[in-house]
């Protein structure tokens, strides 16, 4: 396999870097590796960390030093093959558009030059990956592939956007977990809790999961929520065959 | 309830050793700022080394508590007070029921560990008793001590009879310019060689903004070739991270898992207690070393971890307690029993 970079993180940790951008191919071979070790564990390893492109492996040094675990990592990499497997874990999240709870859904049909109504069809209509978590618990940076909106990042960020709100620009969709600032626009809301403490693991999301957005109207909306906040909510999760 | 807030200081919240397995989802690993303090402290109290304590920062606060027990706080020189009689850090200390630590002020270093033998009384979430205050969730409700809060031992641990002579030896650097090692990277690639001739040779100080999340440092810009952006990567307790005006920012135990900006070195594990240890206006200097000197040291401290908790077991006894409520002349004692069991 090409391009790969081996990065020293201090004493405890190694990050393996898989070419030079933000692609979907890059994150499948992070993806994978992180599968092959995860398969494999191998002893000393604490958890493993995937980004965009890159996979950190945090480690004891007194049960593993660097250069054995650099010497296993690199004979996982060399049998790693890219299978043409495509198969992929989708969850659906339903949204309800526009109104009070996403009160810039006009702003970016506007500055798409088309319908609300048209724009949530293309939100809905393309499937979103999720590159990583981070930023806030169970917070996901998910991306899709077709028709960007024609929006940037606003210059001014917005204080305390409530949780539950689907922020976007461009490309890139946001869950927000938690009140937070934010420089993107909020087109709707998920009536679900993606970051639930009650749970043993509070986490709806994870990274190289796929989402479709899901429109709901405000009786629908209602009506998950109260099951969400009663903890027994469970979003539609499936496999399937993508071209 | 076993301890009563009667103050809580300036930031006492209750960690154990940290989150771990949670970062994909976006969770940071908490846990002590200084770990190897903590750690003392819970061995001093014949604890399992990982067991929930109190972090206490600068100025520490007034505890009751209402059991007996025994303690022990390592790190910081905050000025240790049972019942406003000054004690020795460092060390344990038999508490009796109705005593009060408190901390009179610091003296010197940042933050200390207070461990009760039997642990704290905690819900874990994700595995974790540590307090991940940003996120309002673990330790103690979710947030730091405040007054009137009253926490619970884990579980009775038998006394043991040597807690007047256990001592350990910790020290971190005093004097206000600290050598602090560190292994380059993961974007070392990123800067221009003086800007790393900078980094390495450049006195640093702490700014006015040091908390648990991070350390923003103060001094030579440090140069970039290019731009500071990086496509987001994992971020570790200790890296250095360098944003575009060139002020490093030392990425401390709650620090966000995954970040955007360049990186320039990662500070080795067993010097990460003399940053948790430092406040304003300290002076760090930042040393080179390769990660096969780093990792031989990371064992070493392990082993010294390990023999002390090795001894400390060997030296005490445990002490059996009775209770016995006894009535004379119509009125009722309380009557406390304890007897040190040979081994």
């Amino acid at each position: 396999m090409k391009d790969i970079t081996y990065k020293i993180v201090g004493d405890c940790a190694i990050q393996i870097e898989f070419g030079n951008e933000i692609s979907l191919d890059n994150n499948r071979k992070v993806k994978m590796l992180q599968q092959i070790i995860e398969q494999n564990w191998i002893h000393g390893v604490v958890e493993l960390v995937p980004t965009y492109r890159s996979l950190i492996i945090h480690y004891y040094p007194d049960i593993i030093r660097y250069q054995e675990l650099y010497d296993k990592v690199n004979n996982m990499l060399g049998d790693m093959v890219m299978t043409k497997n495509k198969k992929t874990e989708i969850i659906e999240v339903p949204i309800l558009y526009g109104g009070e709870l996403g009160p810039e859904l006009s702003v970016v049909a506007k500055a798409q030059g088309i319908s609300e109504e048209e724009l949530i069809k293309i939100h809905t209509s393309h499937l979103h990956y999720i590159y990583l978590l981070g930023f806030s618990p169970g917070h996901p940076y998910t991306v899709r592939f077709d028709e960007p909106f024609k929006i940037e990042r606003c210059a001014t960020p917005k204080l305390n956007i409530p949780g539950r709100s689907i922020v976007v620009i461009e490309d890139k969709t946001n869950i927000i977990p938690f009140s937070q600032p934010t420089g993107w626009y909020v087109i709707g809301s998920t009536p679900v809790l993606q970051t639930d403490y009650r749970k043993e693991n509070p986490f709806l999301f994870e990274p190289g999961l796929w989402v479709k957005y899901v429109a709901i109207n405000q009786k629908e909306y209602d009506a998950i929520k109260k099951e969400a906040d009663a903890g027994t909510y469970q979003c539609v999760r499936y496999t399937k065959e993508l071209e | 309830m076993s301890i009563i807030v009667k103050s809580p200081g300036l930031l006492t919240t209750v960690q154990d050793i940290g989150c771990y397995g949670f970062q994909k989802y976006g969770v940071s690993t908490y846990g002590p700022m200084d770990k190897k303090a903590f750690q003392l402290a819970n061995i001093l109290v014949g604890n399992d080394r990982e067991e929930a304590s109190f972090e206490i920062t600068i100025m520490g606060p007034t505890l009751l508590f209402t059991e007996n027990c025994v303690i022990a706080v390592v790190g910081a020189d905050l000025g240790l007070l049972i019942n406003n009689m000054q004690v020795e850090h460092n060390a344990s200390h038999m508490i009796h029921a109705g005593d009060f630590v408190s901390f009179w002020g610091c003296k010197s270093g940042c933050r200390a560990y207070l461990s009760v033998r039997g642990g704290i009384k905690i819900e874990k979430i994700m595995n974790s008793a540590s307090t991940m205050i940003k996120s309002k969730v673990g330790g103690y409700k979710g947030r730091p001590l405040q007054c009137d809060d009253m926490l619970e031992l884990a579980y009775k641990k038998a006394m043991f009879d040597d807690y007047f002579k256990r001592k350990v030896n910790y020290v971190f650097t005093k004097e206000s310019k600290k050598e602090i090692r560190v292994i380059l990277g993961p974007q070392d690639d990123r800067f221009t060689k003086e800007g790393m001739e900078t980094f390495l040779t450049e006195p640093y100080g702490i700014g006015i903004e040091f908390d648990r999340m991070g350390y923003r440092l103060e001094g030579s810009k440090i140069e970039h070739i290019a731009e500071a952006g990086i496509i987001s990567d994992g971020n570790v307790f200790g890296a250095i991270q360098v944003p575009g005006d060139g002020k490093p920012i030392i990425m401390m135990a709650d620090c966000a898992s995954v970040g955007g900006y360049t990186k320039i070195a990662t500070i080795i594990s067993i010097d990460i207690p003399e940053i948790a240890q430092s406040k304003t206006g300290d002076k760090i200097y930042f040393k080179k070393i390769e990660i096969d000197e780093a990792q031989e040291l990371y064992i070493n401290e392990q082993k010294y971890l390990n023999d002390i908790e090795e001894k400390m077991k060997i030296i005490g006894n445990s002490i059996s307690e009775k209770e016995y409520s006894i009535t004379i002349n119509d009125k009722q004692y309380s009557v406390l029993v304890q007897e040190s069991v040979n081994q």
